[in-house]
């Protein structure tokens, strides 16, 4: 089970001074396809990938270009699920062969993962190349088939398996389905998507029960899932362009999310998972920290990171950059790099003074290091409408100032003053060292940029504004749920290139 | 966000009571003491082995036996006195005290002025639920809105705001809560579903029931009126880049 530790009295750190209220600018940051595409450019994932291709196919820097030619698909299903064969099978087909009805006025089409994602070559196979296998036996399945994934690599492609079930992430029924899945591919360093059918009375959900609906828009679910695939093979469908600080064309380096999970072992202890971003969003790597007692103060609400293990996960997400080959070149030109760590929570003094001890004992070897600390509410203390838009909705990338070192954001939610969608919940982000000399932000304005333009860089769905937090936190939500399962790829696997956890 | 326009949060009279929590006298009912001390329209909270209380029923404290109240409830107590907090709003108090005495003087003003109106259900956590506000009617099961005061913020130096959010609940046709998580959310997710304004309108016409509310803190009383307060806009910094052609 994961905390979402958002340790819900935090909000009351907030104090909300009236004459600070005002809206802060917030610019748009467009995902770029290409390294040519014009920099005001607005232009939507599915529309930019339609006309520019993938980021990793139109870039000229060798560290974020595609590392392969071609992605070749496995496909599972549970024998004896009819059900299941047969819309995998109409999913398969449009995979490969596209999509192009239009089951009503909002929907889009898909010519196939090859043509979309500009691949050499995508093997995608006939129905009756399915593989069967039956639920609890699949890593016997799996043995006489671990030759055919290696293989895979010596083509120059990615493997990417598909398995379909009965298991929906909203329901525990059949949950083992889903586990079982997770886990055995995860153990042979393959990414897998799950794609799930699950029928109640009244209803239905998962992407295998909506390919069988004529009546219901079906394009973007199959973009989703495309885009879902393509970054768990490694592809990098878009990156951001930072220009977050106006002082010294600054960016921030790398981004820290951190979030936690109980420890299944050790009950009362609490095990933190950090992930790393790049300036571009990519996953430099995630570390995780040994298992720890969470402190429960009095006068602080909810739990504390003790200041040694804070400590300790920072210096290790330290050492996991400049480890990482794309990310060290930062570090070797640059004197001082920018860090941001984000956590759903304010930090307590005791994980400030973690912070400050790791960055202190990192630069007496190494780099200067400005940091900023980022918790990020997902609960919003209070929430904001907009008079003069048609249905009230506040646009995706309104900000208001709370008080000097907050301001509550919405990363999701309308697109234009005419959007008549469902309202979305702001977040509320503080700059808590705001001001302070380390701190590389000058200004609450940059800080909400930074964070609006990091809820961009989640690749998980192709609606924009869709999702709340930054990729940081979401990301290492994932993956610390995943890992509360015991699915964690092998330190060494490839899967830490690519978002296997989405 | 509902400001108060009542009493600002200073100088406010609190007994404060040598004592921890393991002091409490067992209640034959099995009642929390929360429970008990409510029902006499007292907040209390536990901080630094005293015992914070104050009358949230109008009442000052000059008013009320307090050594009545605490041998029913406390099997041993040292000293009481009476103190007036000027830092109510502190972080140093608002945490560990200020938070928890505003929040059962919530629930005891919801209690006193929804009392006798029987289309309320008040619960625990300062909710209110209007049973004639239909969000969502399923074939096996309906959804009724209600708001939520469990939010409360500091604003300016000495006072707070509300900040009341809807919540849902969800009923099978015999009116028993559904327990089935996922019958639940679905539910909730179609009832919750709505544009701004749509939501606006249910809050306003659930609000008005309950606001103007007057909540009893001690020798002060706050005052909330509205939810809304407006933004004073400023032109040019309004500038945006649209995302219209993005869908």
């Amino acid at each position: 089970m994961v905390i979402k530790d958002e340790r819900q009295l935090s909000i009351f750190a907030i104090t909300i001074q009236k004459e600070k209220l005002e809206r802060i600018p917030i610019l748009e940051t467009p995902p770029i396809f290409s390294d040519k595409q014009p920099s005001q450019e607005l232009i939507s994932p599915i529309e930019g990938i339609k006309k520019y291709g993938p980021y990793d196919t139109n870039t000229s820097d060798k560290h974020l270009s595609r590392k392969f030619e071609g992605v070749e698909f496995f496909v599972f299903y549970p024998k004896n699920e009819d059900i299941i064969y047969r819309t995998l099978s109409d999913l398969i087909s449009m995979l490969r062969d596209g999509y192009f009805e239009r089951r009503g006025a909002h929907d889009t089409t898909f010519e196939g993962f090859e043509s979309e994602f500009r691949l050499k070559e995508a093997f995608i196979p006939e129905t009756n190349e399915f593989i069967g296998y039956t639920p609890g036996s699949l890593q016997k399945e799996l043995e006489s088939r671990k030759n055919d994934f290696t293989l895979v690599f010596e083509r120059g492609n990615r493997p990417i398996v598909i398995v379909g079930g009965t298991s929906h992430r909203s329901i525990i029924k059949n949950r083992e389905q889903y586990l079982e899945a997770k886990l055995q591919f995860t153990n042979l360093d393959l990414p897998c998507q799950y794609a799930s059918y699950y029928e109640y009375e009244t209803g239905g959900a998962g992407i295998l029960y909506s390919v069988g609906r004529k009546d219901r828009p079906f394009g973007y679910s199959l973009w989703n899932f495309a885009l879902n695939i393509y970054g768990k093979v490694g592809g990098l469908a878009w990156v951001i362009r930072q220009g977050l600080s106006k002082a010294a064309r600054q960016v921030i380096d790398l981004s820290i999310g951190i979030r936690f999970v109980r420890s299944k072992n050790q009950k009362g202890f609490i095990i933190g998972y950090i992930t790393i971003l790049d300036r571009f969003g990519r996953l430099v790597g995630v570390i995780s920290s040994q298992p720890f007692k969470a402190q429960i103060e009095e006068g602080v609400a909810g739990m504390v990171i003790p200041k040694e293990v804070m400590e300790s996960i920072i210096i290790e997400a330290l050492k996991k950059a400049i480890s990482d080959v794309r990310v060290k070149e930062i570090f070797t030109e640059k004197e001082t790099v920018n860090i941001a760590i984000h956590r759903l929570s304010i930090f307590h003094s005791q994980e400030i003074q973690g912070i400050i001890s790791a960055i202190n004992k990192w630069h007496e070897s190494e780099n200067e290091i400005k940091y900023a600390l980022i918790p990020i509410i997902d609960t919003p203390p209070t929430l904001a409408f907009d008079k003069l838009a048609k249905y009230w909705n506040t646009l995706r990338g309104t900000a208001i100032k709370l008080n000097d070192h907050v301001a509550m954001l919405y990363s999701a939610g309308a697109t234009s003053l005419t959007d008549r969608g469902a309202f979305s919940y702001p977040i509320t982000v503080i700059a808590q060292n705001l001001g302070e000399e380390k701190c590389p932000f000058t200004s609450l304005e940059e800080v909400c940029n930074y964070v609006y333009s990091l809820t961009n860089l989640h690749w998980q769905t192709v609606i924009p504004g869709s999702v709340r937090l930054p990729a940081t936190l979401e990301f290492a939500q994932n993956v610390a749920h995943l890992s509360s399962l015991g699915i964690m790829p092998k330190e060494s696997s490839w899967l830490w290139q690519t978002l296997w956890f989405i | 966000m509902a400001v108060n326009e009542g009493d600002t949060l200073s100088s406010i009279q609190a007994w404060k009571v040598k004592m921890t929590r393991q002091d409490i006298r067992p209640d034959p009912k099995g009642r929390t003491l929360r429970t008990r001390l409510l029902d006499k329209g007292i907040a209390h909270s536990f901080y630094e082995k005293y015992l914070w209380a104050m009358p949230v029923n109008g009442h000052k404290v000059s008013e009320l036996n307090l050594r009545e109240i605490i041998s029913e409830n406390f099997l041993k107590w040292e000293k009481e006195e009476v103190q007036e907090i000027n830092n109510f709003t502190s972080d140093e108090m608002w945490y560990p005290v200020s938070i928890v005495l505003l929040r059962d003087a919530i629930r005891y003003a919801l209690w006193a002025k929804l009392k006798n109106q029987k289309d309320f259900i008040i619960r625990g956590k300062r909710e209110v639920y209007d049973k004639r506000q239909i969000a969502y009617s399923g074939i096996y099961t309906y959804v009724i809105s209600g708001i939520s005061f469990d939010k409360i913020l500091r604003i300016d130096h000495d006072n707070i705001c509300l900040c009341p959010d809807i919540v849902y609940e969800c009923y099978d046709s015999l009116n028993r809560r559904v327990e089935d998580h996922f019958e639940r959310q679905k539910s909730i997710l179609l009832a919750s579903r709505c544009a701004s304004k749509v939501y606006c309108e249910r809050l306003e016409s659930m609000i008005k029931d309950i606001f103007p509310l007057e909540i009893h803190l001690s020798n002060k009383t706050l005052k909330f009126n509205s939810i809304y307060y407006e933004i004073i806009k400023e032109p040019e910094k309004m500038k945006q880049a649209r995302l219209e052609k993005w869908l």
